[in-house]
């Protein structure tokens, strides 16, 4: 319901009155940040289960490195689409920063920042998971070393589409022409 | 900024939009990792059901070729969370499933003697994840009719 009073009271009615330079923004911090996390916690996870596997069969170490290395991918994911989509950031003169257009770029690099830090998020806790079971696993029988890693690049496969769909969604975000 | 005496609020609909696509992959590959993570076969194919509606999501909202109104982000966001959220728990199912079939399957082999060959156990988890397979692709055929659905009211 539109209301003509001095206080407004949709939802619609707030959300147009924030600067699209603070959705972009905290889109960006979300896209590294959040993509940073899910590398670290993937990390922790497969590390600590290998150093401790490590104890009674130290032939396994050098091989399973390779889950750490999928798990810091997706962390590179973060900072590859944080750097694109800062360039996307465009001045654009005071009268033209609550028009229309410029409102959606900014919800569009805010979108883009979700989709990739939270997909980061998952992907390298599945990682972290699965490469602690390679780990393990690994350590018992060394024929299920390879068999554990085709499961892990399926998993790592998530982060990846993350990626592409926060690329396709920031050419969304074109700030209107300065008039 | 638009202070009329009739504030029709469609400068925030792509906020809706934006985040239905967003809500579609991110659900979706939770439950992919989860299913991954839990039963240890590759399930990245939830995460591409996702990944589809997503793209056709963010490709939709495009205010300057056909005008986009409040109607058609809401219609946007409630299709990208029934795609994600389906993908979520039918990634976490097969998982679930996954997980415990390999364990009802193992048990039993342990103790009958009759059963104590691979190629039954490996055919019983198969079973179990053919049934899995068809319940996911039930749920994504769900979702996309119910996206093809919203799409339809949408560009009516």
């Amino acid at each position: 319901m539109s209301s003509t009073g001095a206080y407004p009271g949709t939802w619609a009615h707030a959300l147009v009155k924030v600067s699209p330079y603070t959705f972009s923004a905290i889109g960006i911090a979300i896209a590294i940040g959040v993509s940073v996390l899910g590398a670290a916690w993937g990390i922790y996870i497969t590390g600590s289960s290998l150093i401790g596997a490590a104890i009674k069969a130290p032939r396994i170490t050098s091989k399973n490195l390779i889950s750490v290395i999928f798990c810091e991918a997706v962390a590179i994911y973060g900072v590859i689409v944080a750097i694109i989509l800062q360039t996307k950031l465009e001045s654009v003169p005071q009268s033209q920063i609550y028009e229309p257009e410029s409102i959606r770029a900014g919800y569009a690099i805010f979108a883009s920042g979700i989709i990739v830090g939270f997909a980061n998020l998952f992907c390298g806790l599945c990682v972290g998971i699965i490469g602690s079971s390679c780990a393990l696993s690994d350590a018992q029988n060394s024929t299920l070393f390879v068999k554990i890693l085709v499961i892990e690049i399926f998993g790592s496969a998530l982060g990846l589409f993350g990626v592409i769909v926060g690329i396709i969604m920031s050419a969304q975000a074109t700030w209107p022409a300065k008039a | 900024m638009s202070s009329s005496s009739v504030f029709s609020g469609d400068e925030t609909a792509p906020f809706f939009g934006f985040l239905g696509a967003a809500a579609a992959l991110v659900f979706s590959c939770m439950g992919a990792a989860y299913g991954t993570a839990k039963s240890g076969v590759g399930v990245a194919s939830m995460g591409i059901y996702g990944l589809i509606i997503a793209v056709i999501i963010s490709t939709g909202i495009n205010p300057k070729a056909k005008s986009y109104y409040l109607f058609d982000g809401y219609a946007h966001l409630s299709s990208g969370l029934s795609c994600g959220l389906a993908g979520l728990s039918a990634g976490m199912a097969i998982g679930i499933v996954g997980d415990a079939g390999l364990g009802l399957v193992w048990s039993h082999c342990w103790y009958h003697p009759f059963f104590s060959s691979w190629p039954i156990q490996s055919r019983l988890e198969k079973g179990f994840l053919q049934a899995a397979d068809v319940g996911v692709v039930g749920i994504a055929q769900e979702c996309r009719l119910s996206l093809t659905l919203l799409d339809a009211k949408v560009y009516d």
